[in-house]
């Protein structure tokens, strides 16, 4: 019989692989509802590692669990804000991505 | 039943990385955004396993539902734009050399991954401890509510939940600045089915609402969930009428939106004068002033959210 000592020993290393993820991904792709959700699936892997840290006790440390009710409520505002920026950029100017007009790829500020 | 579990938690994280990732690979952007859908959802389970039952409740309804919402709406408002004026750039196959992203995208491939191992190595180094539960047992007597989680949110940390309220209430100045709001781009609407889904799914909506509001003091809810919970019923009116859109007499709309930080603070300012100090509260008032911000939380949660999913702010300021 194994002794599982419960879920601890494994969400934390789920998180860091999607932080990791979502950071490749809001970097890498270019379209920015693309990158939003590269950046939200980042924010759901610093909850799995806060959490997964916080189940260690006797029962799940309040704490962590009212940081990440407070990050998932802030993630989804900026969320919000975010789209309905890149709504006004596709109405001003056509374009739903950051990119240097001219193509040049390897741009470092096309980002932000 | 530990090895059951453990095959459960393993397959777990494995759905979820592989959701994500092709959420965050497809090219099709409808695709990623009901994968990220789906991908919440498996988070609320993921929450579960860890003992969380109020994140659970907020994935489900703020991370995945509302967000979901609001993910689709962009894309049908981006698709409703390009309609009316095509810019003639396909945004898979955009300019740049194919060399260039391929380096980028090893240069990014290998930052990420040393990040990732440097962080594996900090979460090894972490001491085993509990953290603050003990703490938060020892003075939940004090909070005036029985559920720990709202005990932080409302009573010991009450300083970063009144922020929290600030910060949706700014989300949303920031959208009503980007310009006025405009009627949903919509498809045509087939048949009787989404008024008769709307009549029965609003009363049920309301309900669930009002209960996890109520059952935040004691178990687990709250004004967030709660306020997602009727932000979704909001949001489903507005999809029944997309091209009417009801129009909230502006005054109230506007004292709704900003009740729960109004109230909040005035509580903290009246902690600061009579109580414990500011965000304290007078201790044998507690229960009645957190079940007070909480229902001012949760209305001004919900108007925030359908306000956000309208996007733009109301008509009449402009005239």
């Amino acid at each position: 019989m194994i002794d599982w000592p419960g879920p601890v020993l494994l969400y934390p290393f789920g998180g860091v692989f999607l932080f990791a993820l979502g950071l490749y991904a809001a970097i890498v792709r270019r379209h920015l509802v693309q990158k939003v959700l590269g950046l939200n699936v980042m924010g759901s892997g610093v909850f799995m590692v806060l959490l997964s840290l916080a189940a260690r006790g006797q029962a799940t440390d309040p704490v962590a669990q009212a940081l990440t009710l407070t990050g998932i409520v802030v993630a989804a505002s900026a969320t919000a804000f975010a789209l309905a920026l890149a709504v006004r950029l596709k109405r001003v100017s056509g374009a739903t991505e950051l990119d240097a007009p001219a193509g040049d790829d390897d741009d470092p500020a096309r980002e932000r | 039943m530990s090895a059951v579990l453990f095959v459960f938690d393993v397959m777990l994280l494995v759905g979820i990385g592989g959701v994500a990732w092709h959420c965050l690979t497809s090219t099709d952007l409808f695709r990623a955004v009901v994968l990220f859908i789906a991908l919440g959802l498996l988070l609320s389970m993921a929450w579960v396993r860890l003992e969380a039952p109020d994140i659970a409740l907020a994935e489900a309804a703020i991370g995945a539902g509302v967000t979901g919402a609001l993910l689709l709406i962009t894309l049908e408002r981006l698709k409703h734009l390009e309609a009316l004026s095509p810019t003639g750039r396909d945004p898979e196959h955009s300019t740049g050399s194919s060399a260039g992203r391929a380096l980028l995208s090893g240069v990014v491939i290998a930052l990420v991954g040393a990040l990732g191992l440097l962080l594996i190595r900090a979460l090894l180094a972490q001491p085993g401890q509990a953290g603050l539960q003990p703490l938060v047992d020892a003075q939940m007597h004090r909070s005036g509510v029985d559920n720990p989680v709202t005990g932080v949110l409302l009573n010991f940390r009450a300083y970063d939940t009144f922020l929290e309220l600030a910060v949706i209430v700014l989300a949303l100045l920031g959208a009503w600045s980007l310009g006025r709001h405009e009627s949903v781009p919509a498809r045509p609407v087939p048949g009787p089915m989404l008024p008769g889904i709307l009549r029965f799914l609003t009363p049920v909506a309301i309900v669930t609402g009002v209960y996890l509001l109520w059952a935040g003091t004691h178990g687990p809810g709250g004004a967030f969930q709660a306020g997602a919970v009727l932000a979704a019923a909001g949001i489903l009116i507005v999809l029944g009428r997309p091209r009417r859109l009801p129009i909230a007499p502006d005054q109230p709309l506007r004292l709704g939106l900003v009740a729960g930080v109004a109230l909040f603070l005035g509580v903290g300012v009246h902690g600061l004068l009579f109580g414990p100090g500011f965000m304290g509260y007078v201790e044998p008032w507690a229960y009645w002033l957190i079940l007070a911000i909480e229902v001012a939380a949760t209305l001004s949660i919900a108007l925030a959210l359908v306000a956000l999913f309208i996007g733009g702010r109301p008509h009449e300021e402009d005239r």
